[in-house]
């Protein structure tokens, strides 16, 4: 349009009287036509494909090639389809009219030409043809758009019957369309939808406004999420775009997922778990409910990150999170599809239940837990424990909002850990302030570190045979200003869990060589001390130079340090731990397994360690000589160290009778209550 | 000859002095001009058409003839091929002879009556 109003419009005129052409050119050339002249109708047809003009006068009777032939040619060319063809006609021949549409004419016009109108007739046509040009051009673009629209129009009556459909041929997105049209539109939705449709039709057309129904349906074998939009016309129909949502709807829950869920176990998060939580307690307090929450907290979890690496942490918590699930069953409260359970952070878990009364149904529930932590965990090669201590605290009794019962059901929870894991605690008000001890009681530890006032204590290591006195274990003791003896498993396990264990271990070893260095300078008999080394601290492989640097800065002899590993320490990584013991027993120090028989046991790894010592576990001893079991295991573990050239020494050992068995049995060394408990290092000093 | 006003119609006359020419001249003798120069061939061709009794081809020159008349305002003159036309393509040879006869003359006059258009300012 735009390139024809800038150039003069082409008219071309096809007359075989002169003098028409005379007086057509004239006239219009004088309104701005560029004006083409052709005397007969083969002339008209060559002259529309040269000079393709916008418009053509034909006149029809002409010599030759008449009018109506040149139309008709006219209008199979390229471009004659749109091409304004205005025959000229006499008025008297009004049949010839007739004929001249049926060739095809856009129009007429009738001789003798009334020149004057023929300028405004001849723009008058060419508005009207531009426009049905704009209009071809709209309406194909628009139905461009239809075709690449990847919604389903349709519209309906009120009724929803289909009065046309405007894309997607009929059929819902994503569909072929069938081979009859549908006649309704209910008929393509899946059946709830159909339902929901009447009389959301009638909502779109009495509120004036647009409605919307989602519904979803397998296609293919996807669930395919779709969008009934409704918009009612002026005119009491209504047209419904169905549109594809699935990829959006997808989108929103991965979202939601990534905000709300944990990756690994795929159970909520701690966000979610308030959110729903906080919503339950309101509905809760609405009808005067009681709500019991559950802190779950593995026991010594970070042992098996510690010593079996993350992918066996990973693994542990996936199958607690699955035993969590199967603990809860088909409970659902308050939340459609998802159980009332999420994951807080490493190890802890929180669920909550409704309570029809006191707290029993939900402490059950805590032991049905807990019952089902007890089986050992697959991981891997290995089977670890990892048992639960469980905490309850009850809404609203412990607490009327989530922070408070998260808190309290944690400080139950640590109660649980403290007296002796794998058990279920109900909250008491007292438990916060046993929380709030624990903190103190790590600040306190840190400082004894810190200002020297840890001690470290003796316990002698006799030989079997002649019960002469061949060494002592170095142990630690903190003696807490205010609370006293603290017991060993309390604090280690303290600093275990914040982080610190590996300073612990270093002020022992430091400590230990400072002792002997005080020995040798009294003149005092020279044995060996065993130090105990945190899986942490060995696996760290600066180790060997923090021992050796110890030793040199006290002038100890390496023969006279003994360092004693668990099993877990050296499994976590099999071939770091041979490397390190290996430059440990190169560099002189000996070396020794402790605890043997409570870890992860491999007679595999055993064989191929560097050591020299096995220290058989207490409670394999306690056992003997009355349970066979445990004297069976005695015997094995003893004959299996000597036929590896390992020497044995059975810690624990409280009685006589307990003696004369490891002494039949020949066991190498022991330790324990019969001889010695852990003595100050004054009193041991003075037995050298 | 004597001319009467009526041979040609005043409007048409009128709108074509209005109208622009190509060559400086007033339309009037230009359509003047091509009428005297065209109508005597046609005539010719009417009456050789009728003395073969070809009434097609004297339809199609009465025809062309009524087409020049009418734009040149002779109105009395193309209702006279009007009649002859239609005599012709009915193929009725009396009435084609009758009607043509008085057509030469008045061919006459409506020229001279151009003539003397053309010439005024």
């Amino acid at each position: 349009m735009n390139s024809q109003s800038q150039t003069a419009r082409r008219i071309l005129l096809a007359d075989d009287d002169a003098s028409t052409r005379l007086l057509a050119n004239s006239v219009l050339s004088g309104a701005g036509f560029e004006v083409f002249l052709a005397t007969n109708g083969q002339e008209a047809v060559d002259s529309m494909l040269r000079y393709r003009p916008a418009m053509v006068l034909l006149d029809l009777e002409m010599p030759g090639v008449d009018g109506y032939e040149a139309c008709r040619r006219m209008r199979c060319l390229p471009g004659g389809v749109e091409l304004p063809i205005v025959v000229v006609t006499s008025l008297d021949d009004l049949g010839s009219i007739e004929r001249a549409y049926a060739a095809g004419a856009t129009d007429f016009v009738t001789k003798p030409i009334n020149w004057v109108l023929l300028v405004h007739r001849v723009r008058y046509v060419l508005r009207a043809a531009d426009s049905a040009g704009a209009l071809r051009a709209a309406e194909s673009r628009n139905q461009a758009l239809l075709r690449a629209m990847p919604d389903s129009l349709f519209l309906l009556d009120g009724a929803g019957r289909i009065q046309a459909c405007a894309a997607g041929g009929g059929a819902l997105p994503g569909d072929s369309p069938g081979q009859e049209s549908p006649t309704t539109l209910a008929a393509l939705l899946p059946p709830e939808a159909a339902l929901a449709l009447p009389t959301l039709c009638a909502q779109a057309l009495s509120s004036r406004m647009a409605t919307t129904l989602d519904c979803q349906r397998l296609q293919y074998g996807v669930t395919q999420v779709l969008e009934v939009r409704l918009l009612p016309n002026e005119d009491g129909t209504l047209l419904a775009i169905v549109r594809d949502v699935s990829e959006q709807k997808f989108s929103e829950q991965r979202i939601r997922r990534l905000a709300y869920y944990d990756n690994l176990t795929d159970l909520p998060n701690r966000e979610w778990m308030e959110m729903q939580l906080t919503s339950a307690l309101l509905a809760a307090g609405k009808v005067g409910r009681r709500v019991a929450v559950l802190f779950i907290d593995l026991d010594q979890f970070r042992r098996v990150n510690d010593t079996l690496g993350q992918l066996a942490g990973d693994a542990v918590l996936i199958e607690a999170a699955d035993r969590l699930r199967r603990c809860l069953g088909n409970v659902h409260f308050g939340v459609e599809d998802e159980l009332p359970l999420a994951r807080l952070g490493a190890d802890e878990f929180l669920l909550w239940l409704p309570l029809a009364d006191g707290p029993e149904s939900a402490v059950e529930m805590a032991d049905m837990i807990r019952q089902a932590f007890e089986p050992l965990f697959p991981c891997g090669p290995v089977e670890v424990k990892a048992t639960a201590s469980i905490g309850v605290a009850c809404y609203p009794a412990d607490g009327h909002d989530v922070p408070t019962l998260l808190r309290n059901a944690d400080a139950a929870s640590q109660q649980a850990k403290v007296a002796g894991r794998n058990r279920v605690v109900v909250y008491r008000a007292e438990m916060n302030n046993r929380a709030l001890e624990r903190l103190s009681l790590e600040a306190d530890l840190r400082r004894a570190v810190a200002s020297n006032s840890l001690e470290v204590y003796y316990q002698p290591k006799y030989r079997v045979d002649d019960l002469g006195l061949v060494g002592a274990e170095a142990l630690l003791r903190w003696k807490h200003p205010r609370l006293g003896f603290i017991p060993p498993n309390e604090f280690i396990g303290l600093a275990e869990a914040a982080g610190f264990i590996v300073d612990i271990d270093r002020w022992v070893v430091k400590r230990v060589c400072e002792d002997i260095s005080v020995w040798r300078a009294a003149g005092k008999r020279l044995l060996p001390v065993a130090v105990n080394l945190s899986a942490q601290e060995f696996l760290n492989q600066a180790v060997v130079a923090m021992i050796t640097d110890a030793a040199a800065h006290a002038e100890v002899p390496h023969g006279l340090l003994e360092l004693e590993l668990t099993e877990n320490a050296l499994v976590h990584d099999a071939t770091l731990a041979r490397e390190l013991l290996t430059q440990l027993r190169d560099a002189g120090f000996t070396l020794a397994i402790d605890d043997f028989g409570t870890g992860y046991s491999s007679l595999q790894y055993l064989r191929s360690f560097p050591v020299h010592t096995l220290k058989i576990d207490r409670s394999f001893v306690q056992g003997a000589p009355d349970e066979r079991e445990a004297c069976a295991l005695l015997r094995a573990v003893i004959q299996f160290a000597h036929s590896l050239d390992l020497s044995v020494v059975a810690e624990g050992v409280e009685n006589y009778r307990q003696l004369d068995f490891l002494r039949a049995e020949g066991c190498d060394y022991l330790q324990g209550y019969l001889m010695d408990p852990a003595l100050p290092v004054a009193t041991y000093a003075a037995m050298l | 000859m004597v001319l009467t006003e009526s041979e040609l119609d005043r409007g048409v006359i009128d709108a074509l002095r209005e109208l622009p020419s190509p060559d400086g001249r007033s339309m009037v003798a230009c359509v003047a001009e091509l009428f005297t120069q065209d109508s005597p061939a046609l005539l010719r061709q009417m009456q050789q058409s009728a003395e073969r009794e070809d009434w097609v081809a004297l339809a199609t020159a009465a025809h062309a003839l009524k087409s020049y008349a009418g734009n040149v305002g002779a109105l009395r003159f193309m209702a006279q091929l009007r009649e002859l036309e239609l005599a012709a393509k009915a193929g009725d040879g009396p009435q084609c002879v009758a009607c043509l006869a008085p057509v030469p003359e008045a061919c006459s006059k409506v020229v001279a009556a151009l003539a003397q258009e053309a010439a005024r300012p």
